[in-house]
């Protein structure tokens, strides 16, 4: 009689069909919540920054921005953004020589950099050149 | 096919977060285009604290940083300026008028309104 051999149980294997499904429900998370978005912004025209205390600001339109208010002109007339940029586009910045371009930009100096933003885009979108105050007084902008 | 599974995923979990970025809050404006990303960046986060191409920097020192970055004439003289929307103008302001100074042209990002 043949000898009957003992059947060799096979070695314990541990179940990864379950592997592939949370590796393929990860990858669907991953594809859902990655976003690759453009960055968004402008170029901004800011000429190098002079002391000029001499020059007439008569021609130069003037905004005034402080975390309660915007202002146009010498007369600081209240306005809204919306009226700002209808302002600015009255101007025809755009098609004036560069040095006729600038809009002095007079910040207050607890205003968030959301209004100045939002108003330097404008300024941006105008044509225009920004001229910001370095210095109480002094325009950093030159001709 | 588990393999490849976990290749994709180790893939998409570095795509979803970029190492070195600073967390700040974007101002939102509309009209926005779309920018490059240029080689030199400015970045002003939350609490005021300035980083140029992605290291802490004083502030004063930007204008040498800058100008020092723009020796190389074949670099872009574009510079990405990143500021957090809460910052007062106070605070801010230097980094403009630093680029500024040094020959560079700003690039003000933001985020579009309507845009998380």
């Amino acid at each position: 009689m043949p000898l009957k051999r003992g059947k060799k149980k096979p070695a314990a294997e541990p179940n990864v069909g379950p592997f592939s499904d949370i590796a393929f429900l990860l990858i669907i998370y991953f594809i859902l919540t990655t976003t690759l978005s453009a960055m968004m912004g402008n170029k901004l025209d800011i000429p190098a920054a002079r002391e000029n205390p001499k020059k007439s600001k008569k021609e130069q339109p003037t905004i005034v921005l402080s975390p309660e208010k915007l202002a146009w002109g010498k007369q600081q007339e209240d306005v809204t953004l919306r009226q700002l940029r209808v302002k600015l586009m009255n101007l025809n910045l755009s098609a004036r020589p560069q040095g006729k371009r600038i809009v002095v930009l007079d910040c207050a100096p607890k205003t968030a950099y959301q209004k100045y933003y939002e108003v330097v885009m404008a300024i941006e979108e105008a044509g225009g050149v920004l001229g910001m105050i370095t210095q109480r007084g002094e325009t950093g902008a030159e001709d | 096919m588990g393999d490849i599974a976990f290749l994709l995923i180790i893939f998409f979990i570095l795509a979803s977060i970029p190492k070195g970025q600073v967390e700040l809050a974007h101002p939102k404006a509309d009209d926005l285009g779309e920018i490059e990303k240029s080689g030199a960046s400015v970045v002003m986060d939350e609490e005021g604290q300035c980083y140029f191409q992605g290291d802490e920097v004083p502030v004063e020192a930007l204008v040498g940083l800058i100008k020092g970055y723009f020796e190389n004439p074949d670099k872009d003289r574009k510079v990405v300026v990143e500021i957090d929307r809460n910052l007062p103008y106070e605070v801010f302001k230097d980094v403009y008028a630093a680029v500024s100074e040094a020959g560079g042209i700003v690039v003000a990002r933001g985020i579009v309104k309507g845009d998380n």
